[in-house]
C-alpha cells in the first residue's frame, strides 16, 4: 500500500437548514449525481436520504428543518466525488446562515512524532493543561485512548491509536488528534481567518497543551510544552513554534535592549537615511542571523495564532 | 527496470479492481398481505472484484497477496460506466451493497506475481 502523510483532515460534518428542501442541500453538496437512496429517518425525522455515509435527514417536525450529517466516510465521499471543495461548502453554509452543530478535525500523526503511551501517561501525571476539568484514558483490544473534555462539552479532544484500531500492519505507526467541535465553537472553527492546519493549531493550543513541570512556577498554562507536542502542532501548521525551555528572552527585553541601549543611535539614523532606508539597511545587514531573535519572531507567531483562534471561538 | 515491474500497479485504499458483474433473479418465500407464504422472483446484483488482504497480523491470524470477493449491489447501473480490469473507488450502502463504483480511470491486466 502507498505511504502515508501526515494530514490534517475534516473528520465529521453535521449541520441544519430550515430553508431548503433536501434536494437543495444534496446540490449544494454537489452530489446530485449520486444514487441516493430513500430510508428510514433518525433523532425525530422520519425520512432521510442516504448516499455511502451521507444522511440527509428530513420530515421531521416543522422546526426541526432539514439536518445534513457527513461521517468521517462520508467526508472522504464528499472530498472525491462532490464537484465542491470544503471551502466553497463552508462558505455555503455561512452565507446561507445554517447552523452547523458538529465539526470533527483531525490530524494523523504517519511519522512517530506522538508517542501514544508517553501521551498515556502524561494524562495520567496531570502534565498537561487543559480548558476543561474532564479527563479519560482507555485501554482496549483497538489500543489506547485520551479524552480530554467530556463527552457533551463543545469542545473535546481525542487523541488515539488509529493503527490498532484498524488493526494495521504491526510497526505501522498512525496516529490521531481528534478535534471535536459543537454548536457555536464548530461554526467559528469555519469562520478562522487562517488554513485549516493553522486553526487546528490555534484551537489545539488555546485547549490542550502537553507541558513539562515547572516547580518555579504556579501557572501551570506558562510550563514548557514537551518536545512531542511542539513537533505535532509544528508538523500541523506552516509556522513554527517555539517553546525553548529555561531560555528567559523575550520581547519585553528586546524591546528594552533596542530602545534603552542602542535607541539613541536608531533615531539618528531614522532622521539621516528615513524608515524605508533604515528597513532597508536593517534587511541587508551582513551580520549573521541570532537564532534567539528567530525564536523571539516564531514565539510572538505563535502567540498572535492562538489568541486569533481564542478570540474567534471566545475560549 | 523491467517490462513487469513497469506494469505494477499498487492499489490505494479504497480501490478494488473490477474483474467482472453478475445480474439474475432468485426464488425467494415471502409473506402476502394475508399473510399466505407465496414465491417471488427476486433479482439479485453481484460485482465480482480483487484487492490487497488486510495486512492484519496476530498469533491466530496472517495473510498476503490479493483476495477475491463478490459484492453485492444495489441494481446493475452500478456497472454501466465501468469495464472489467478497471481500478475503481467503490462506495456502499448501509446494507453494505455496492451502490456507485467509480472509475479511476485506470486498467490494470494481472500478471505472474511471486510474494
Amino acid at each position: 500500500m502507498e505511504e502515508k502523510e501526515n494530514i490534517v483532515l475534516y473528520d465529521w460534518l453535521s449541520f441544519t437548514s430550515k430553508k431548503h428542501t433536501p434536494e437543495e442541500l444534496i446540490q449544494a453538496l454537489g452530489l446530485t449525481h449520486c444514487p441516493w437512496q430513500e430510508t428510514k429517518g433518525a433523532h425525530g425525522y422520519r425520512d432521510r436520504k442516504y448516499f455511502s455515509c451521507i444522511s440527509v435527514h428530513y420530515n421531521g417536525r416543522e422546526d426541526m428543518g432539514v439536518w445534513v450529517e457527513l461521517s468521517g466516510q462520508g467526508c472522504r465521499t464528499f472530498e472525491s466525488l462532490s464537484s465542491k471543495s470544503w471551502d466553497d461548502l463552508f462558505q455555503w453554509i455561512t452565507t446561507q446562515q445554517l447552523k452547523i452543530t458538529r465539526l470533527d478535525v483531525a490530524f494523523d500523526d504517519h511519522t512517530g512524532v506522538l508517542d501514544i503511551a508517553q501521551i498515556v501517561e502524561d494524562t495520567r501525571q496531570q502534565h498537561y493543561v487543559s480548558r476543561s476539568d474532564y479527563w479519560e484514558t482507555v485501554l482496549s483490544s483497538k489500543g489506547s485512548t485520551v479524552q480530554i473534555g467530556s463527552p457533551k462539552s463543545k469542545v473535546l479532544v481525542r487523541i488515539y491509536d488509529k493503527a490498532a484500531e484498524r488493526h494495521c500492519e504491526p510497526g505501522t505507526h498512525w496516529i490521531r488528534v481528534e478535534l471535536q467541535l459543537r454548536d457555536d465553537r464548530a461554526a467559528q472553527f469555519c469562520k478562522l481567518p487562517m488554513t485549516v492546519g493553522e486553526a487546528f493549531s490555534g484551537v489545539v493550543l488555546n485547549y490542550l497543551r502537553y507541558v513539562v513541570p515547572d516547580d518555579t512556577d504556579t501557572n501551570k498554562w506558562r510550563w514548557p510544552m514537551t518536545d512531542y507536542w511542539v513537533d505535532m502542532l509544528e508538523l500541523v501548521t506552516p509556522i513554527r513554534i517555539y517553546t525553548a525551555p529555561g531560555m528567559d528572552y523575550n520581547i519585553d527585553r528586546c524591546r528594552e535592549y533596542v530602545v534603552n541601549q542602542a535607541g539613541n543611535a536608531i533615531d539618528a539614523l531614522l532622521q539621516i537615511y528615513g524608515i524605508q532606508e533604515f528597513q532597508r539597511m536593517i534587511k541587508d545587514r551582513p551580520t549573521v542571523e541570532n537564532p534567539k531573535y528567530t525564536r523571539l519572531v516564531q514565539q510572538y507567531k505563535f502567540d498572535r495564532l492562538s489568541a486569533l483562534a481564542e478570540r474567534y471561538l471566545g475560549l | 527496470m523491467s517490462e513487469k515491474e513497469s506494469k505494477q500497479y499498487t492499489l490505494k485504499e479504497r480501490e478494488w479492481v473490477v474483474t467482472g458483474w453478475a445480474e439474475g433473479q432468485m426464488e425467494t418465500e415471502r409473506e402476502d398481505d394475508k399473510g399466505h407464504k407465496v414465491t417471488v422472483m427476486q433479482p439479485y446484483y453481484q460485482l465480482f472484484v480483487i484487492s490487497p488482504v488486510s495486512s492484519y497480523k496476530s498469533d491466530n491470524y496472517s495473510a498476503r497477496g490479493m483476495k477475491a470477493e463478490k459484492l453485492r449491489c444495489v441494481s446493475n447501473a452500478v456497472w454501466k460506466d465501468i469495464k472489467p480490469m478497471e481500478v475503481v473507488n467503490l462506495y456502499f450502502d448501509e446494507k453494505k451493497r455496492v451502490s456507485l463504483a467509480a472509475s479511476t480511470g485506470i486498467s490494470v491486466e494481472l500478471i505472474e506475481v511471486s510474494f
